[in-house]
């Protein structure tokens, strides 16, 4: 699902679809600067508890879908307390790649509720991806939801 | 520090169709 134009709600809606597809694994990529729009969703997110969710963050330090500036003390914020405070206890901040393959089975194959920062570089040429065929992105969600709803 | 569309490469060998995606719209050029 592409999210662009309501930035920060990623993992509202990966909640959301969590919760009403509970046969499916659902992957959530947020970002930094949007994850802090909507912090609030973590509490929620852990107070739901949904088993079939990952949640992972690319922690790069900017606003790269609206043309990339920075967000504020990025490189200082640890996600993954933020989230263990928040109630999600499997979290972690993942920093080096060989990290990060040892956790791939484990956010895919293992039920139970799961969040990652992953620190990464921002893109070398950030280019700011508005969409602006919104009625025909949630008509095409729609379409997806019915049939991976199956 | 890992690279996005490393992150990305590795993770899609390895989703299947069980697997949902969400994201905001930085990806784009992945």
């Amino acid at each position: 699902m592409f999210d662009s134009g309501a930035m920060g709600l990623a993992s509202s809606l990966g909640l959301g679809m969590a919760l009403a597809l509970p046969h499916r694994k659902v992957l959530v990529f947020d970002g930094d600067g949007a994850l802090l729009m909507n912090l609030g969703s973590l509490a929620t997110i852990a107070q739901q508890n949904p088993a079939n969710l990952v949640h992972l963050v690319f922690q790069n330090g900017v606003y790269e879908s609206c043309g990339g500036g920075p967000v504020v003390d990025a490189a200082k914020v640890d996600f993954a307390q933020m989230a263990r405070a928040a109630g999600i206890e499997r979290s972690y901040n993942i920093e080096e790649e060989d990290d990060f393959k040892a956790k791939v089975d484990e956010f895919l194959k293992t039920p139970g509720l799961t969040f990652a920062a992953l620190k990464v570089s921002p893109a070398e040429r950030i280019q700011a991806t508005a969409q602006k065929e919104y009625i025909k992105n949630k008509l095409q969600f729609m379409e997806f939801v019915q049939q991976v709803g199956k | 520090m890992l690279q996005r569309a490393g992150c990305l490469k590795l993770l899609a060998e390895k989703v299947t169709d069980e697997v949902v995606v969400c994201t905001i719209g930085m990806l784009g050029s992945e």
